[in-house]
């Protein structure tokens, strides 16, 4: 539609700048025909579309007639296993739109950036703490790191905000102490090392990063009236992100489903092989991180400081997050930012592990 | 993105998280405190999806108005009406490409695949995970009691010669504790799951059930190796409640020959079949 309707508006323009000439009613002609063209082309278009969903609407209203064909425990398991990740995310998912719409069509921007310290060094911390603020998982902070950006803030410490929220949030660290009952100090050093650990891939990013490394993928505002933009910024960012969201639950329900989890079972114990196997566990597994702390508790045959980088890494890098992120800030920039995260929440893991627990 | 479409799309996943919640088939999937956060979800996804609908229309419809005038602008009687272009072109931009122009450029077709989980849940239905992911289960992620007094629970729940019901993932968690092991032996226990075949001995099968932390994606085995049982061959994955006493000593033999903790092995006593409970899992 939208080519339809420019090469109409630059065809008429031309006309326009035209007027005097005597050719202009040729021109107008043609510009004519472009543009009825281009309309039964979105009629046969929109019919299609219009078909595909009334199919969807009579397959899933017959779905007695195909549960069986399809049925195995193969297909079940990873629809179960699909099904829940894409549930599980969603009411997080949707309080990040809805934050971030807000943020959106609502906040004026000059507030935001006086409400935000001057000096990166002030803003990447204080965003680290900030983080608290949000009370759910990985899901939720993507959007609203988004929005900030795309509002005037740095991107580093938007990035920080993005990090810290999903492991230092209210919700989590109760989780984690229900979790790990007993032993405290496990959620003194989550809270530690993740807050570090964003900070440190803050102020890197802050220091390094080029600035075409992000694209902006959520939609820019057009001033109207404030409903209709949150309406519209809501749905197009969870259109944006959930996608990306339901394609990372797909693989993740793949991984899972495919490779055995026995896999892993080779590698337990203590030392360097037990951290890097837990800390790809945590990014393959993609677990909230409001339930990764009662996965972890069970982890028995790793070290303390193993289990400490699963939870520290599972809430930074994920593959269901990893897609969330390209979807909200392009591919060049998962293929730096991702790694960065990854090692530094490694590292950070480790020392805080061997210093407290 | 067609008009259309995104609107349409929030609909279907808003319903998708409605019925499942106001349902019970919400409870494959998630655990049930999770419940009103995917009512709140679906409920905003429906409002939005909606209010996203009226505007979606709306724009159609001065669309469409906008092409009529465009159609006149063309007749060949009035072949010099440029004023109107210029004034309708202005507008054009912003009202008429909700869908494609420069705003919402970046909305690609991921959208999508939104329907994907729709279809999923609604044509699969594919219910509670059961043996397959038994089966796949490592031997070193182990399910979490939470907060739980074994002493205590035998106590309460023995008076006047009951049997005390165990949670499969507490009487595997309490058959690894050295403390609690030895409370547990030798008593009589009503465990509830659903049956696993494996290779094993002659006369026995896997009691199992899952725990999951938050969704079906972190899902546990709690599992418990049933032994002495001379009744008919039960169907994989039937539903069973096994009264029996926990055999410290054989488990202790085996666990040292394989040199890790195998699932703790009962005796079995009795058995009665029943429903597929309407939660599904376990919840530390």
């Amino acid at each position: 539609m939208s080519s339809g309707g420019e090469v109409r508006a630059q065809a008429s323009r031309s006309g326009e700048a035209d007027a005097t000439d005597a050719t202009d009613a040729t021109d107008d002609h043609t510009a004519g025909r472009v543009g009825s063209a281009e309309d039964a082309g979105f009629d046969v278009r929109s019919a299609a579309t219009a078909i595909v969903w009334v199919n969807l609407a009579v397959v899933l209203l017959y779905r007695g007639n195909f549960g069986h064909i399809l049925s195995s425990p193969v297909i079940n398991n990873w629809a179960t296993v699909f099904v829940s990740l894409t549930l599980q995310a969603l009411p997080f998912l949707v309080m990040g739109v809805i934050v971030s719409a807000a943020i959106s069509s609502l906040v004026p921007s000059t507030w935001l950036v006086r409400a935000i310290p001057k000096r990166t060094a002030l803003a990447i911390p204080a965003a680290g703490v900030a983080g608290a603020l949000l009370p759910g998982c990985e899901c939720s902070s993507v959007p609203v790191a988004g929005r900030l950006v795309s509002r005037g803030v740095s991107p580093a410490a938007a990035l920080t905000f993005l990090l810290s929220a999903p492991a230092i949030n209210p919700v989590v660290v109760v989780a984690t102490a229900v979790a790990f009952t007993g032993r405290p100090e496990m959620v003194v050093a989550r809270f530690v090392a993740s807050l570090l650990t964003a900070v440190i891939v803050g102020t890197i990013w802050s220091r390094f990063a080029d600035a075409d490394w992000m694209e902006q993928r959520l939609r820019q505002l057009v001033d109207r009236s404030h409903a209709h933009d949150f309406v519209e910024t809501a749905t197009s960012d969870f259109l944006q992100a959930g996608g990306f969201l339901v394609l990372g639950a797909a693989l993740v329900a793949t991984l899972q489903t495919v490779v055995p989890q026995s896999a892993v079972d080779t590698l337990g114990g203590d030392g360097i092989v037990a951290i890097l196997a837990l800390a790809v566990l945590a990014v393959v597994l993609s677990i909230c991180s409001e339930a990764d702390a009662f996965v972890a508790v069970g982890l028995t045959q790793f070290s303390m400081t193993s289990r400490l980088v699963f939870l520290v890494v599972g809430p930074m890098v994920d593959l269901k997050l990893i897609a969330l992120q390209i979807g909200t800030f392009g591919r060049r920039f998962s293929l730096h930012f991702a790694p960065l995260t990854f090692v530094t929440a490694v590292v950070v893991g480790t020392i805080v592990g061997e210093v407290l627990l | 993105m067609r008009t259309m479409d995104r609107p349409l799309i929030v609909l279907a996943i808003g319903a998708l998280a409605l019925w499942t919640s106001l349902t019970d088939a919400i409870l494959q999937y998630l655990r049930p405190s999770m419940r009103p956060w995917v009512v709140l979800a679906g409920a905003v996804l429906v409002a939005v999806g909606l209010a996203s609908l009226v505007l979606a229309r709306r724009a159609v419809r001065e669309e469409r108005a906008l092409a009529l005038v465009h159609a006149g602008g063309i007749d060949p009687v009035h072949p010099h009406d440029d004023d109107h272009h210029g004034l309708d072109d202005q507008v054009a931009p912003d009202c008429c490409n909700p869908s494609g122009g420069h705003e919402h450029g970046r909305v690609g077709r991921v959208g999508w695949v939104l329907l994907l989980p729709v279809i999923a849940a609604v044509l699969l239905d594919p219910g509670a995970l059961g043996a397959y992911a038994v089966s796949r289960q490592s031997q070193l992620r182990l399910v979490s009691a939470g907060d739980f007094d074994l002493e205590q629970h035998l106590r309460a729940h023995s008076f006047g010669g009951q049997t005390p019901d165990l949670k499969l993932s507490q009487f595997t968690v309490a058959a690894r504790n050295p403390d609690e092991r030895e409370l547990l032996s030798g008593t009589t226990v009503a465990l509830t799951g659903f049956v696993v075949h494996e290779e094993g001995p002659p006369n026995s099968f896997l009691l199992a059930r899952l725990q999951i932390g938050c969704c079906a994606g972190d899902a546990i085995a709690a599992i418990v190796d049933v032994r002495d049982y001379e009744g008919p061959t039960l169907d994989e994955e039937t539903w069973v409640e096994v009264i029996g006493r926990y055999d410290q000593a054989t488990t202790e033999v085996e666990s040292k020959e394989n040199g890790w903790y195998v699932s703790p092995i009962l005796t079995f006593e009795s058995l009665r079949q029943i429903d597929a409970p309407s939660e599904p899992y376990e919840y530390p």
